[in-house]
C-alpha cells in the first residue's frame, strides 16, 4: 500500500478558456483530517470531482493509491457531494440496501445506529425529510463507510449551528482509522479544531499545504486568521 | 455488479410501470363491459348493473360514459405503448445526467455497466409493455364476447392454414428471427436516445435542445451506413431473401447499437457535465 492515499501530478483542468486547476501538485498522506480551504470559486469542489472521477483532467494526472480514479479506486473513496443527490423517492432502509449492495466496506448496522441516535424513521422516504435531515442523512450513508479515503464537499455549509457540530462530530467517530478525510469548506472557523493539515487553494493554485501546529506555531495565529490574511479582498 | 444494478433499476422503474399496468388492466375491464353493452350481447349482466345504477340501455349518461371510457382505453393503451419511451429518457437524464449522477457515477462500476443497466431494463419493460397491450386486448374481447371469443379462437387455431403454417420449420426461424430482430431494434433505439443525451448533456446550455439535434445527426449517420446495404441488394425484401433481410437489419442494429454505446461511455468518463 502507497504512503500517499492521493497524489496530484501537475493537474490541470480547464472549462473553455477558464483554468480551473492550474497545474498542481498535492501529496496528501493517511491518517488525517485535512481541511481543503480556499474562496468560492477557488477550485476545491473541482479538485475533489476529479479525484472522484466525475471530471477527466485536461493535463497531469491525480492518483488514488497509486491508481487513476476508476472502479478500483471507487471502492475505497467515500464521497459527499456539495447538495443533496441521492433519489429523493427512495427510503432510507432503501438507501442503506442500496450501499450494502455496492460497497463491500458499508456497515449497514452503524447506519440505523446513527439514524436511530437522531429519531429519523429508517422507513421515512427522502423527499419527505427536512433539508437538514437530508444532509444528515447523506452524511451517515458516506461515514457508514470504512473507506480508505473521505472526499466531503462543504458538509457544514448551508446547515444550522447544531447540525455542524452533530457532522463533525461525527466524522470524527467515524472515519476509520488509518483513513484520511479531506474536507473541503469556507468556514474555517468552525471546522479548525478537528484539522491536521490544511491546504490554501486558489484560482486553482495551491498556496499552502501545511500542519495546523505547524502553521500555528510559525505564524502564531489562528489557521482563521491565517486564511483571513491570505485571501484578502 | 450489473447484476445489482439492473436489480436497483427494476426497482427504481416498477413503481411507475406497475401504475401503468394496474391503469391499463381496470380501463380494459370498464371497455369490456362498454363493448358487451354496446353490442347487446351482454343484456343479462348489464341490465343487473344497469338495474343497480339506474341507468338503461338507452341512457344519455350511459352513452357519455361508454365514450370516455372508449377514448380513455385507447389513450392509455397509446400511452402503455409510448410510456418507456419518455420514462426512459427522464430516468437516464435523472439518474445519471443530473444530481442523482453524483451517486451513481461514485458508484465502484464502470460506465458501460451503468448504460448496459438502463438499456437491459428498457428492453425488458418495453416488451413486457407489448405483451401487457397484447393481454389487454384479449381482456376486452374475452369479456365483452364471452364463450364465443374463446370457441373462435380455438376453432381459428385448429384451422387448416394455421395449422400448416405452425407445424412449418420455416415459419418458427421467421419468428425466431423477427424476434431477434426486434430486440436489436429495441436495444439500438434506446442506444440511440442514450448517446444523443449524453453529448448534448455534455454542454452547459439548452441541453435538452442539443440532444435532439445530436439525435437527429446520428439518426443521418446511422441511415448512411445502412443505405449501402438497400442499394447492394435490391431484393433483399422479397420473399426469397426474407432471412437475408432480417440478418442485414439485425447486423446493421448490432453495428450501430454498439457505436452508441461507446459514444455514451466516451461522455461519460470523459465529458460528463453534472449539474
Amino acid at each position: 500500500m502507497s504512503e500517499l492515499v492521493l497524489e496530484c501530478k501537475g493537474l490541470t483542468k480547464k472549462f473553455g478558456r477558464k483554468t480551473a486547476l492550474d497545474n498542481i501538485d498535492l501529496k496528501l498522506g493517511r491518517g488525517k483530517i485535512i481541511g481543503l480551504l480556499g474562496p468560492n470559486g477557488s477550485g476545491k469542489t473541482t479538485l475533489i470531482k476529479t479525484a472522484n472521477g466525475l471530471l477527466a483532467p485536461t493535463g497531469g494526472k491525480v492518483l488514488i493509491n497509486d491508481k487513476i480514479p476508476g472502479r478500483e479506486t471507487k471502492k475505497i473513496v467515500s464521497y459527499l457531494p456539495d447538495q443533496t443527490y441521492l433519489p429523493q423517492w427512495m427510503k432510507i432502509d432503501g438507501l442503506i440496501e442500496m450501499f450494502s449492495d455496492f460497497y463491500a466496506d458499508f456497515q449497514p448496522q452503524t447506519a440505523y445506529e446513527m439514524i436511530k441516535s437522531l429519531n429519523i424513521n429508517p422507513s421515512e422516504v427522502l423527499k419527505t425529510l427536512s433539508k437538514g435531515t437530508k444532509e444528515k442523512v447523506q452524511l451517515i450513508l458516506v461515514m457508514s463507510r470504512r473507506a480508505q479515503l473521505y472526499l466531503l464537499d462543504e458538509p457544514i455549509g448551508g446547515v444550522d449551528p447544531a447540525t455542524r457540530d452533530y457532522i463533525l462530530d461525527s466524522i470524527i467517530k467515524n472515519y476509520s482509522e488509518n483513513a484520511t478525510v479531506l474536507i473541503s469548506t469556507h468556514l474555517i472557523n468552525d471546522i479548525e479544531k478537528i484539522l491536521d493539515e490544511v491546504v490554501f487553494i486558489k484560482n486553482g493554485s495551491i498556496m499552502l499545504h501545511n500542519s495546523v501546529d505547524d502553521l500555528r506555531e510559525s505564524e502564531g495565529k489562528s489557521v482563521d486568521a491565517i486564511f483571513r490574511e491570505v485571501f484578502k479582498c | 455488479m450489473l447484476k445489482k444494478l439492473i436489480k436497483h433499476e427494476i426497482k427504481a422503474t416498477s413503481r411507475f410501470m406497475f401504475v401503468l399496468f394496474a391503469t391499463l388492466l381496470a380501463i380494459s375491464v370498464m371497455m369490456a363491459a362498454v363493448m358487451r353493452f354496446n353490442t347487446g350481447s351482454g343484456d343479462l349482466y348489464l341490465s343487473s348493473v344497469a338495474g343497480r345504477l339506474s341507468i338503461g340501455h338507452y341512457n344519455v349518461f350511459w352513452e357519455i360514459l361508454s365514450v370516455f371510457i372508449i377514448l380513455a382505453y385507447a389513450t392509455v393503451n397509446i400511452a402503455a405503448g409510448c410510456a418507456m419511451f419518455f420514462y426512459a429518457i427522464n430516468r437516464f437524464r435523472k439518474n445519471l445526467l443530473e444530481k442523482e449522477g453524483y451517486l451513481m457515477h461514485t458508484l465502484p462500476v464502470s460506465a458501460g455497466e451503468n448504460i448496459s443497466a438502463k438499456t437491459i431494463v428498457s428492453v425488458m419493460w418495453t416488451i413486457i409493455s407489448i405483451i401487457a397491450i397484447i393481454i389487454s386486448v384479449v381482456i376486452v374481447c374475452a369479456i365483452s364476447v364471452g364463450k364465443p371469443f374463446f370457441t373462435n379462437l380455438h376453432n381459428f387455431l385448429l384451422s387448416n392454414g394455421v395449422q400448416t403454417m405452425l407445424n412449418s420449420g420455416k415459419f418458427w426461424i421467421i419468428a425466431f428471427e423477427f424476434l431477434i430482430c426486434i430486440l436489436a431494434e429495441l436495444m439500438n433505439g434506446y442506444l440511440h436516445i442514450y448517446a444523443s443525451m449524453a453529448v448534448g448533456y455534455s454542454i452547459n446550455k439548452r441541453r435538452a435542445a442539443a440532444s435532439i439535434a445530436v439525435f437527429i445527426l446520428l439518426s443521418v449517420i446511422s441511415f448512411a451506413v445502412s443505405a449501402p446495404f438497400v442499394y447492394l441488394f435490391p431484393n433483399m425484401f422479397s420473399n426469397d431473401h426474407i432471412h437475408f433481410a432480417i440478418w442485414c437489419e439485425i447486423i446493421l442494429d448490432l453495428l450501430t447499437g454498439i457505436g452508441f454505446y461507446f459514444i455514451t461511455a466516451y461522455f461519460l468518463n470523459k465529458r460528463l457535465n453534472l449539474q
